[in-house]
């Protein structure tokens, strides 16, 4: 996704929000009600056409190769999209066929989603007469039709019970290993515990895109008194770093990172000793508190005060 | 596209639409034959063919207006703009579903002729050109409803809507008729649909009324696609 923007009538709904997913991970997408979440995943599954900007998925363009693009989509909104006259069997069979699944895989297809989503007791039940959850339940099997690459959720957990949640967690797990999952939620203990990276969305604008923290995983903050250009290709070489950012540009002389680790002791260490032989001063050095909830509030307070 | 041809077909007879609306069309034009050949025992059908007219004004709304508005109130809406299939397509598939209503429709009142042939004279070319006419003249009703209802939000807007934009239609058709000045009087005879139908009930085969009303229809299809697209009524 490359500078997309979406507005309606003067709200900014999106703006120049840019992010790419090479790789299959479960990615959490937070932000406060009306912060863009439900637009963004309308906009990647082609329900919206974006004012600006591109979204490619595997390799096609949302726009110009529709249909391409579409075949590698599956998307649950927010309200699942059920046809509630149907029967389960019948809907599910109807959005195989929607989803072109060749005609001989398609019972054997069939019987993967009902079982993958513990439809198969409810499988001839009319959607009207189920559940909450068990709607849900079949939206969920819905987008799962055609084994797409890409898989969005939007609060696909809206109205479940406790043991539904757990039940669903287990899935996303499972799923995550063989599909790129987008999920938006509310809830940050879910996107904690289920999704490997998370953006989140302020206003509009998607003010953090990163990995959430591994267990044996750590990040500092670090200033020190020189240029940017002279130290951080030596830092970002330092054994114990796994990844650094750049926190702020403004002061050329003072330099702030943000680096990952995973090994927590070593790196101040190797940042000391690094000062000391360069004869460059760590104005700061803090380990971050960086839990999702954290993260969370720091960036939407962020964005209120810009 | 077949695929979901079916399915709004088969959701036609499921919800009961598609029956109310069979039952109500047989009902109207048996009322209408009733009266108009039974009664003074008349062979002449084509008081009963333009009767037909009247009738798809007051009943196309019916199947017209859940085309759109029940996708939108279900959020089905999503399900098919991120499936791999066209606007045109998907605008086409519930067109075409509800025209399949209307054939059976048309379908079915073909008892009424038969009654005649079976009692009187019947004169079948004739016969065959009046329910082509009505055909082309329900489709065009219908692509035009589909288009209006592509505007209201719940399925009783969008039934008064198309209801109030037929009868609109019509009331131009007969202002055409009227109008003294030139080119005011071409410009509303280009939306005069009744003009285009009376050919078929004198058993004129009119290629020129033909292609109007398939240049209606594809144009009002047009419309509702574009309506309908990512970026117009199917917005959430």
């Amino acid at each position: 996704m490359s500078e997309v923007s979406k507005a309606y009538g003067k709200h900014i709904a999106l703006k120049d929000v840019s992010f790419c997913i090479d790789e299959f991970q479960a990615v959490g997408l937070l932000g406060e009600n009306g912060a863009g979440k439900t637009t963004l995943l309308d906009i990647i599954s082609g329900c919206l056409l974006a004012d600006s900007g591109s979204v490619t998925i595997d390799g096609f363009d949302i726009v110009s190769n529709a249909e391409s693009a579409k075949h590698s989509i599956g998307y649950l909104p927010e309200k699942p999209p059920l046809y509630t006259e149907m029967t389960v069997f019948e809907y599910l069979k109807f959005c195989i066929e929607l989803k072109r699944v060749v005609k001989k895989d398609r019972n054997r297809h069939l019987d993967d989603l009902l079982e993958t989503a513990n439809l198969t007791q409810v499988k001839n039940r009319k959607i009207a007469n189920l559940s909450h959850g068990f709607r849900q339940r079949v939206g969920f099997a819905q987008a799962l039709c055609g084994n797409p690459k890409i898989i969005l959720l939007d609060e696909p957990t809206n109205g479940l019970d406790p043991s539904q949640v757990i039940e669903f967690k287990r899935a996303i797990k499972t799923l995550s290993k063989k599909h790129i999952l987008i999920l938006s939620s509310h809830i940050l203990s879910l996107i904690q515990s289920v999704c490997d990276r998370v953006l989140i969305l302020h206003s509009g604008v998607l003010t953090v895109d990163r990995l959430i923290k591994e267990s044996n995983s750590s990040s500092f903050f670090v200033s020190l008194y020189a240029p940017q250009a002279q130290i951080l290709s030596k830092i970002r070489h330092m054994p114990s770093v796994k990844r650094l950012k750049t926190a702020d540009k403004g002061n050329p002389n003072i330099t702030n990172l943000i680096i990952e680790t995973d090994d927590k002791d070593s790196l101040p260490k190797e940042l000391f000793s690094f000062s000391t032989g360069n004869g460059i001063a760590i104005l700061r050095l803090q380990e971050c508190e960086n839990t999702l909830e954290e993260l969370y509030q720091s960036s939407i307070d962020e964005g209120t005060l810009s | 596209m077949k695929v979901l041809y079916k399915r709004e077909l088969y959701s036609f007879f499921v919800t009961g639409t598609g029956y109310v609306f069979l039952f109500v069309y047989m009902a109207l034009s048996g009322i209408f034959f009733y009266f108009g050949n039974i009664l003074t025992r008349f062979s002449d059908l084509s008081g009963y063919y333009s009767m037909a007219t009247y009738i798809w004004i007051l009943l196309i709304p019916i199947l017209t207006m859940r085309l759109t508005t029940e996708d939108r109130k279900n959020g089905t809406y999503k399900l098919l703009l991120s499936s791999a299939i066209s606007i045109h397509k998907i605008v086409l598939a519930k067109y075409l579903a509800a025209l399949s209503v209307i054939a059976v429709g048309l379908l079915l009142s073909v008892i009424f002729p038969i009654i005649v042939a079976i009692y009187g004279a019947l004169y079948i070319p004739e016969m065959l050109l009046a329910y082509t006419g009505m055909l082309l003249y329900g489709a065009a009703y219908l692509a035009f409803d589909m288009f209006i209802s592509s505007f209201a939000k719940g399925n009783t807007s969008a039934f008064m809507l198309a209801l109030g934009a037929n009868l609109l239609l019509r009331v131009i058709g007969l202002a055409s008729k009227s109008a003294s000045s030139g080119f005011i009087k071409e410009i509303l005879s280009l939306l005069d649909t009744e003009k285009r139908f009376t050919p078929f009930l004198y058993g004129q085969l009119s290629f020129a009324c033909i292609i109007y009303f398939l240049l209606f229809i594809l144009i009002n299809i047009l419309l509702t696609a574009q309506i309908n697209s990512t970026d117009g009524g199917y917005r959430a």
